[in-house]
């Protein structure tokens, strides 16, 4: 499950270090300035896709993650059907090699072998050294070499010029299906570690390939018929098979099915599952990292530290100049004996990639102070009922995560197959920015805190300036807050001014989780403006003194009414919260609430007890996003016992039973009456008090009812004529 | 109390030294009402938090309080994910060494975290750079090198899990 072999890092020459992804900037080291080069060096790998097959699978079982997480799943395990199968090397005139040698292609469409017209192999292969003929070796040699030192992001992308992107080798292949020799590139945007690191190139359906072919000069064969109106280039759509003798007619399917099944009667193909997923590399050249566990022997090779020899640890009190990792430049530390023969031996200097701590962590905090890695309490709580965090964890902390737990599980440690059962995403903070451009072009952003905004009647910014100077600054695009663009806002100075309850309700009423959230001073304001007024509203109600206890038998119309919006108000808000996740809408609910509350201006006795009923209900669904001043408004209140040990407040139904409706009378669709009735009264009772209504009887004089449409407790239209 | 002014410093310090002594949201695993965890990804201990952690962690903290309320045994744990590159590149701005640089931030954090009213078992509080965390991830790794033969298939099918 973990093993070692050679991989590519980014080698600083100068500095004579390894560099991570984020010091190489513009194809240069951070601090050398040097010309960064790729480099292999042996690194530890653990094996992922031994699951790969059970990450996708595992994906449908996974109803409350979001879509878009695990289509990004899905795409990153990339798993496709296709044939591998043997291509026989050969010269211009389809003449075998004399030493017998084949190229081994994997393709997912076989179907469009007849429309091959070259093949090509990755830069990397062990045949493109032999197999190039004498006056394309110079050219060869040189293109691997410049390949060389690319990264895989750059050979992957779309842009360059193709004809700079590989060169012919000189060398054919046999294509089995036409009869003919097909010639034989190497390109770069090949990889060795996909499939077979060999493909059969297909321009008349693959877009790249027909962009290859055109700049190489090599012909195109369509082997699918496009539609008749097609005027693009490659075809990658479905149709029937052309220029394929024995495929012609069949469609896609069918005659991948009849190509499969022709290469494996020749003895020469087979059906394989590919993975675009890799094994994953938890070696880095840093020092801040989880010492990885290993010890090297000239006799023995590499040997895992004995169990009661562990933990490695890392030097904490080290001086740290940035170039080499203290622990590599530390003979003392790297010294020490093998376990197994006892001899010399020195021991791993790289750490693990820091996706390993947060592959379990998760796990830990079930037991965090377990004698084990685990212990009995993480089958309890684990999986994970909710996982909330940033959708750009979506594909590697999440896969490796999903990874892990399967890791923990095949060690018997844990009992489900997946670590968390629901995952959200919340969406990205993002603020205005602003700027000013100095004389030689620079932007200096500056924080939105820094500056004060103009704006017009309608609220729309017209102009914004500084205000440690009073000039003017540019106001740009509202984006991510970042460092970069300076328009973080600093929640500490926030919750110092308008306290947390406030910080903490404006970031979940400005929007709904899964969407950008904006940063605005006025919703601060409003989220603020909004508990204090839920603030004084309580305190009034508490300083008229005792209630006393409700009696829903003698109610009046008005005081069910509260009823019911409280009532309502109690189930939308539960199913926003546990349900929607549509924290913003139940807090609109409750601010609706509120708002009726404040309207409603009866002092009886029952009044003030159903405003008890209420308040007592609305500290307690807005506990959990304000914690603090519904805790204080809870005890003032006489709720009983502490808030955050509370029951959340149950629905009572027959509370929210409509004691009155309105219903729209209409004659010919016009609006003509409003009726205040009883619910569910039924369409003949209906007609029978609207008709005397003196403003539909007007508009109904002597014509003839042709038809009555009826909704109950909505509307009635009386068509007339 | 309520015929005072609404002043949210006072309160709201004075409700977080409330929770701390009565331990409020430390669980336990006997408890009773069925158990939910809920997970927030742990923050990098980057000096401070910024406005995506205050919205993430309030969505957490909302969905636990609701569950808590709904007679549920709710754990909501936090750490920090102290290792990473930041720290070496802020240890060489400072002159100072990863580990001192990121204790320092993880106790400022820990500080606003609290002061926003997060309602986690402090008490399972995890920090990844310390030993007692990644000897257990140096162990696994040990026995995965070990196992390096067996797919996961075999290991299931001999037992060994």
């Amino acid at each position: 499950m973990a093993y070692r072999k050679e991989a590519e890092v980014n080698w600083d020459p100068v500095d004579q270090t390894v560099l991570a992804n984020e010091q190489v900037i513009d194809g240069r080291g951070w601090r050398s300035g040097a010309e960064v080069e790729r480099k292999s060096i042996s690194q530890w790998f653990l094996k992922i896709t031994d699951y790969s097959e059970e990450l996708l699978r595992g994906l449908d079982e996974l109803p409350g993650w979001p879509d878009s997480v695990k289509t990004m799943q899905r795409n990153w395990i990339g798993r496709s059907e296709g044939a591998e199968f043997a291509m026989k090397v050969c010269d211009a005139q389809g003449e075998p090699d004399p030493k017998g040698r084949a190229v081994s292609v994997f393709t997912t469409r076989p179907d469009t072998s007849f429309g091959m017209t070259y093949a090509v192999l990755a830069p990397e292969h062990p045949l493109v050294a032999e197999i190039a003929t004498p006056d394309q070796a110079e050219a060869v040699e040189a293109f691997v070499k410049k390949t060389q030192n690319a990264s895989e992001t750059d050979r992957l992308s779309l842009g360059g010029a193709l004809d700079k992107r590989g060169v012919f080798t000189g060398a054919y292949l046999f294509n089995v299906f036409t009869g003919k020799p097909v010639p034989l590139y190497i390109a770069d945007y090949v990889l060795m570690g996909y499939g077979t690191g060999a493909i059969m190139a297909v321009p008349g359906q693959d877009q790249r390939d027909w962009d290859f072919a055109v700049s190489h000069g090599l012909p195109i064969v369509r082997t699918v018929e496009p539609p008749q109106d097609w005027e693009g280039e490659a075809w990658t759509g479905t149709g029937p098979a052309i220029n394929s003798e024995w495929l012609n007619g069949l469609e896609v399917d069918e005659a991948i099915e009849k190509a499969m099944a022709f290469l494996e009667s020749q003895g020469i193909g087979k059906r394989v599952v590919n993975y675009r997923l890799r094994d994953w590399g938890v070696s880095r050249q840093r020092y801040w990292g989880c010492p990885i566990p290993v010890i090297y022997c000239e006799k023995c090779d590499a040997v895992p530290v004995p169990e009661d020899q562990l933990p490695v640890i890392l030097p904490e009190d080290v001086s740290f100049t940035g170039v080499q990792s203290p622990i590599k430049t530390d003979p003392q530390w790297c010294k020490t004996t093998c376990p197994q023969c006892g001899g010399p031996a020195e021991r791993e200097t790289d750490t693990f990639d820091t996706f390993m701590e947060s592959s379990w962590y998760y796990a830990r905090y079930c037991c965090p102070d377990a004698d084990a890695q685990l212990d009995e309490r993480a089958r309890y709580w684990l999986p994970v009922d909710q996982y909330i965090g940033g959708i750009e964890h979506a594909i590697l902390h999440l896969m490796y995560f999903r990874f892990y737990h399967r890791l923990l599980r095949d060690a018997g440690l844990v009992d489900s197959d997946e670590p968390a059962t629901r995952v959200l995403c919340q969406g990205m903070v993002i603020a205005d920015t602003y700027y000013r451009e100095d004389p030689d072009g620079e932007i200096h952003w500056i924080n939105p805190a820094d500056v004060e905004v103009e704006r017009d009647q309608k609220g729309k910014p017209v102009g914004a300036k500084l205000i440690s100077d009073g000039q003017p600054v540019v106001i740009g695009a509202v984006e991510k807050m970042s460092k970069s663009k300076n328009n973080g806002i600093d929640p500490e100075g926030l919750v110092e001014r308008y306290g947390a309850d406030t910080v903490r309700l404006f970031s979940m009423f400005a929007a709904p989780p899964d969407q950008s959230l904006e940063w605005s001073e006025s919703g601060v304001e409003g989220a603020s403006r909004f508990l204090r007024r839920v603030w004084a509203q309580v305190t009034d109600h508490i300083e008229q003194g005792p209630v006393e206890e409700l009696d829903t038998a003698i109610l009046s119309v008005e005081e069910k009414e509260i009823r019911r919006l409280l009532h309502d108000t109690i189930a939308k808000v539960s199913d926003d919260i546990s349900r929607r996740y549509t924290f913003n809408t139940a807090i609109a609910a409750v601010m609706e609430l509120s708002n009726h509350l404040a309207r409603f201006e009866s002092k009886t006795a029952q009044s003030r007890a159903v405003r008890q009923e209420a308040w007592l209900a609305i500290v307690r669904l807005l506990g959990p996003i304000t914690p603090h001043i519904c805790e204080v408004l809870w005890e003032a209140l006489g709720g009983s016992g502490r808030l955050y040990q509370a029951s959340w407040p149950q629905v009572d139904e027959s509370a929210r039973q409509r004691t009155q409706v309105t219903l729209v009378v209409q004659v010919n669709g016009k609006l003509r009456a409003r009726m205040e009735l009883e619910p569910g009264v039924d369409k003949e009772a209906v007609f029978e008090q609207a008709i005397v209504i003196e403003n539909v009887s007007r508009h109904m004089e002597g014509k003839q009812v042709r038809k009555v449409i009826h909704i109950p407790d909505r509307l009635l239209n009386i068509v007339v004529g | 109390m309520a015929t005072t002014p609404y002043n949210h410093g006072e309160i709201e310090v004075k409700v977080q030294q409330s929770w701390e002594q009565a331990d409020a949201f430390r669980v336990y695993e006997q408890a009773e009402g069925e158990k939910f965890y809920c997970l927030s990804m742990l923050p990098y201990p980057s000096g401070a938090l910024h406005m995506g952690h205050v919205r993430n962690y309030t969505i957490g903290d909302v969905i636990s309080r609701y569950h808590r309320m709904c007679g549920k045994n709710v754990l909501q744990p936090m750490g920090w994910d102290a290792f990473g590159l930041p720290a070496e590149n802020a240890a060489i701005k400072n002159k100072t060494a990863p580990a001192k640089w990121t204790y320092a931030n993880i106790e400022h954090m820990r500080g606003q975290l609290k002061r926003l009213g997060f309602a986690y078992d402090w008490s399972r509080e995890v920090t990844t750079c310390k030993p007692d965390y990644y000897r257990w991830e140096q162990l696994m790794f040990t026995r995965l090198m070990k196992r390096a033969w067996l797919t996961a298939k075999k290991l299931k099918s001999t037992g060994i899990r």
